[in-house]
């Protein structure tokens, strides 16, 4: 059935009537949020009463507990006419003539509103807060006094008494104290921890910012980032320790700088440093400039290259791709496949490679052997004066001995051990051991074999001398790396050893190589890198950045030395 | 300078520029089937033949580095163009310098073309490994992995273990090949004599190698004897192809005088010495060809092909009259000496020369010398005591006589060498004494 239900507000101006049609095989009544005659006063029942189309009368079927009269008369059920008023509780209504194409037509009017009632009940009751003494006013007032008084007198107080106090802690009570730290905005950084319960060691100036000269009462000895001389006088004020340095950030300090603070001056060097030789800086995905490594081009001094295609002279003979050779290398027990850690390995840090020490990686092949006699004898690696020495004690001593198995040797130094040397047989042997020597000195210091494998051999007039190593043994010093962090990376990924035929190459990686992995600060599919990544912002070959005024002495607490024995 | 002189001048500075010309030329194709010289260094390193002690396992010494430039003067060879003499050489020739000539370079040091030269090769280092042992960038690879002989042979290594091709490359510049040789000038102008037996200068070299068991194994028991013999062989069969090389022998109506006996014009007319030879069929004052090796082979061809012994004999005396016959002549026969060279090289390395054999040859030797008197000239006569050397080495090598014996025997030889120690002060009636103590010395 379809029916028109017309809510009526009764007003002084006159009634207002909203009329909505509504659906369904007959219609419910009460305060069920389906029923099609909804009555939400809190009063009613979720289902009241049904209406039912009953050969085209209406058929009102009583549901619920509110008392139902029609016209008057209480009822339960009943057919009803156009005119017939209804009361269901608060609730009033009215059977009208159904328009055109709808089977009925019920108005709807609430006739007592609950509001009646409860204002009836609150009138009576006192339970508002405007009601009794404590007033709203009053108690912000209160409040806002004790959180002044315990987050801010007490701190200040605390602060107070003990700058007042000589040694700067204690002389406050604890409670005072225990407040102070309420303004702490987080847990200091370790290191500074031992004396972090005097907020005044750093905050020397109540309500401003730590100042680098707090740091520097310390930290006198940190190197600077540049010379304050090469660059503009604006931009020598520019760093300041907590740009980078963020205290208060947990057990590490946060070196919170970001790439920005670097390339605020490197993003246009000149600017900031007119007679520099650096090129600008980006992001390391685009604006890093190549890298131009420190070695030695003349075998004596260092110097940086434009290009790792530059051919070095180190004063060493070493091809890369001989040792590395698939076949391996000949050795002791036959061919032997040498690995880069075979020589290379690295210092404790990780950082970077120990220098390769002749006596565990080379004297395995590299024999330094000058005679065969008496089951071998070598001469000590690194010492050519000692190789001489070495040599010359070694045959004097056979001849002196005597029972020598060297068939070309004369009878004098192959006769029974012991038998004493007359003076001509004497200056024979010496004679021979001279001649002996000499001979293995020449073995030792072969151009092509012994030192001369390795080395750049000299003979001068006053005998064999080692041109020695010139190789730059921190090639990149602006940068770190750690070859630890990179162990999951093959050696031959970053050096092209196996391909390199001879020590003047360079066998650092170039940008490229690094870019493969490092992209710049955005980077979402690289490893992320910043400036940070790789540079220190304090260089070691300068000067401290904040030196200790004159006359003023370090605050750094020193350990008290242990003192053995007593008084 | 008369314009005779001039003429002279100029026709030896044409023959010098041919030969020089065809010499590269001659190198250069020879060493274009080669790989890369790649160097001394290659090879000395101190973990291959650089040692001083072998690694354990090691079937050979490693001192082979060691020994050549201690004490072979191959590893000396480019200094001596620096010495006073090479400098004095080179200025006679009118060569700005020995270090870069040519004709020099051919065989004072390894001349690979200079595209065939590695990073480490260096001139300097003289007749290195590479200059005998062959160009080493092809069998390098598998030779450091250890591959057996025969499979670097294959590569490219020359077979300097066998003896044939030991005599030829050996004689390539101790004789001097068609690409390369000295000249009669090259001798004027103050290089000295090139005397050579492949068996002695194997071992004086001094030889970088140990002939035991695990040389036996994997190369074969050398027989010094034999290896004399083939070496007398393959030097007449070289000699006789300089007589016959075209492009030599221009100076005049008769070869290059560095062909023949150098006692036989140098020696003071104070001093005359001329004695009939029936091995040269020659007259005094007849010019000599130097026949010291014919005189070897035909003592070893007598033993092991009497029949080629009689015809070498033969072709050899037509060849010293030839030399004072006709150029045609001196063609014709030296043709036919170089075949019965080749053919006493065939036997020779066929034979296996056993005790009766070297002792016979040694016989031979001093037969020559007393019963014939063949070594009338110095070139033979220090042919004859190097073959004794080589002949008694074998013997104990082989155990065929005894330390005691051996060392009365090497006392002998001693003296036999003393005879024959300075070419200019020889005297043949000295030598056949020597050689008959040596004869009485020697058990039957």
């Amino acid at each position: 059935m379809q029916a028109q239900i017309t809510s009526i507000t009764r007003r002084a101006r006159g009634d207002l009537r909203k009329s909505s049609v509504v659906t369904g095989g007959y219609l419910r009544i009460g305060r069920n949020a389906h029923s099609e005659i909804l009555l939400s006063d809190l009063r009613m029942a979720m289902e009241e009463a049904e209406l039912h189309i009953e050969n085209g009368e209406l058929r009102l079927i009583r549901k619920g507990t509110n008392p139902l009269t029609v016209n008057g008369q209480g009822t339960n059920t009943g057919l009803l006419k156009v005119g017939d008023e209804l009361r269901l509780g608060p609730y009033r209504l009215v059977i009208e003539e159904p328009p055109e194409g709808v089977d009925a037509a019920i108005g709807v009017e609430l006739v007592t509103p609950l509001s009646e009632d409860v204002e009836r009940l609150t009138s009576t009751s006192r339970i508002g807060l405007a009601n009794t003494w404590f007033s709203r006013r009053g108690f912000a007032w209160s409040l806002a006094l004790v959180i002044a008084l315990l987050f801010l007198a007490f701190p200040l107080a605390g602060h107070f008494m003990s700058r007042a106090s000589q040694d700067g802690s204690g002389s406050a009570p604890a409670v005072l104290a225990a407040f102070h730290k309420t303004w702490s905005a987080g847990e200091v950084s370790n290191p500074h921890k031992f004396f972090s319960s005097n907020c005044a060691n750093c905050h020397e100036q109540s309500f401003k910012t730590v100042q680098d000269e707090a740091c520097a009462s310390c930290h006198n000895t940190v190197n600077h980032h540049f010379d304050p001389a090469t660059v503009t006088p604006a931009a020598a004020g520019q760093l300041s320790c907590t740009n980078c340095h963020k205290e208060h950030r947990g057990p590490v300090m946060a070196s919170g700088a970001t790439q920005g603070v670097c390339l605020d001056c490197h993003a246009d060097i000149k600017k900031v440093a007119p007679n520099t030789k650096l090129a600008n800086a980006g992001d390391f995905s685009s604006g890093h400039p190549p890298f131009h490594p420190i070695v030695s081009l003349d075998g004596k001094t260092l110097a940086r290259v434009d290009s790792m295609d530059a051919k070095q002279q180190s004063n060493l003979k070493f091809p890369h791709s001989t040792h590395l050779a698939q076949g391996g290398v000949r050795g002791q027990t036959g061919m032997v496949k040498l690995e880069c850690s075979n020589c290379h390995v690295p210092e404790r840090d990780g950082a970077l490679m120990k220098p390769v020490a002749f006596e565990q990686s080379c004297a395995n092949c590299h024999s330094l052997a000058f005679t065969a006699e008496g089951g071998g004898r070598a001469v000590p690696h690194g010492n050519p004066d000692l190789a001489k020495r070495t040599v010359e004690e070694f045959f004097s001593k056979v001849a002196l001995d005597g029972g020598s198995v060297d068939t070309t040797a004369p009878e004098t130094i192959r006769r029974r051990p012991g038998v004493p040397l007359t003076d001509p047989q004497r200056l024979e042997a010496a004679q021979w051991a001279k001649v002996k020597a000499a001979e293995a000195m020449e073995i030792v210091f072969d151009d092509k074999r012994g030192c001369g494998s390795c080395h750049t051999v000299q003979k001068t007039d006053a005998g064999y001398g080692i041109v020695p190593v010139k190789i730059s043994w921190v090639s990149m010093p602006e940068a770190h790396f750690n070859h630890a962090k990179h162990a999951a990376v093959t050696c031959t990924n970053c050096h092209n050893a196996p391909a390199s035929t001879s020590s003047a190459d360079i066998l650092l990686p170039q940008i490229a190589t690094c870019q493969n992995c490092h992209g710049g600060v955005g980077e979402t599919t690289k490893v992320a890198s910043s400036c940070m990544t790789c540079h220190d912002l304090h260089r070691k070959e300068l000067g401290p950045m904040r030196p200790l005024p004159a006359g003023k002495t370090s605050r750094m607490p020193q350990p008290v030395a242990i003192r053995s024995g007593t008084n | 300078m008369s314009f005779g002189q001039r003429i002279v001048s100029w026709g030896i500075w044409a023959a010098l520029g041919i030969g020089l010309v065809l010499s590269t030329g001659g190198a250069m194709a020879q060493s274009a089937q080669d790989g890369i010289h790649l160097g001394v260094t290659t090879c000395a390193g101190s973990t291959c033949h650089g040692r001083v002690e072998r690694f354990a396992n090691s079937p050979i010494a490693q001192n082979e580095y060691l020994i050549w430039s201690q004490k072979d003067p191959h590893a000396k060879a480019f200094k001596a163009l620096e010495s006073e003499r090479g400098k004095r050489i080179a200025q006679n020739l009118g060569l700005p310098s020995a270090q870069s000539a040519e004709l020099c370079l051919g065989c004072h040091t390894d001349n690979a073309p200079a595209a065939k030269r590695s990073r480490q090769f260096q001139l300097a280092d003289g007749v290195g490994c590479e200059t005998c042992h062959g160009a080493a960038e092809k069998w390098l690879g598998i030779h450091v992995a250890g591959s057996p002989h025969n499979e670097n042979v294959a590569a490219g290594m020359y077979p300097t273990d066998q003896p044939v091709a030991r005599a030829k490359l050996c004689l390539s510049c101790h004789m001097g090949d068609n690409s390369k040789y000295p000249t009669h000038q090259l001798m004027g102008a103050g290089h000295p004599r090139i005397p050579f037996e492949l068996d002695t200068f194997t071992a004086i070299q001094p030889a970088h190698y140990n002939v035991n068991a695990d040389y036996v194994r994997r190369k074969g028991q050398p027989n010094g004897v034999q290896i004399w013999a083939i070496g007398q062989a393959v030097a007449l069969g070289n000699m006789m192809n300089g007589l016959l090389d075209a492009k030599r022998n221009r100076d005049g109506a008769i070869p290059d005088f560095v062909f023949f006996e150098c006692q036989s014009c140098h020696h003071p007319m104070t001093q005359p010495r001329w004695e009939a030879r029936a091995s040269t069929g020659l007259g005094p004052g007849q010019i000599l060809f130097n026949d010291a090796n014919a005189l070897m082979l035909r003592i070893a061809a007598q033993r092991v092909a009497p029949n080629l012994a009689q015809q070498l004999f033969d072709r050899t005396v037509a060849l010293h009259q030839g030399m004072n016959d006709s150029r045609q002549k001196v063609l014709e026969e030296a043709a036919k000496l170089r075949d019965i060279s080749n053919q006493l090289v065939q036997a020779f390395a066929e034979r296996r020369f056993n005790a009766e054999d070297i002792r016979a040859l040694m016989d031979g030797v001093i037969d020559a010398g007393v019963n014939r008197n063949d070594f009338t000239a110095y070139g033979g006569a220090e042919q004859a005591s190097m073959a004794l050397s080589a002949i008694l080495s074998t013997m104990r090598n082989l155990g065929q006589i005894d330390d005691g014996k051996f060392k009365t025997a090497q006392a002998a030889l001693n003296k036999v060498y003393a005879a024959v120690e300075k070419d200019d002060a020889f005297k043949p009636s000295t030598f056949v004494a020597a050689l008959k103590d040596f004869q009485a010395a020697m058990p039957k």
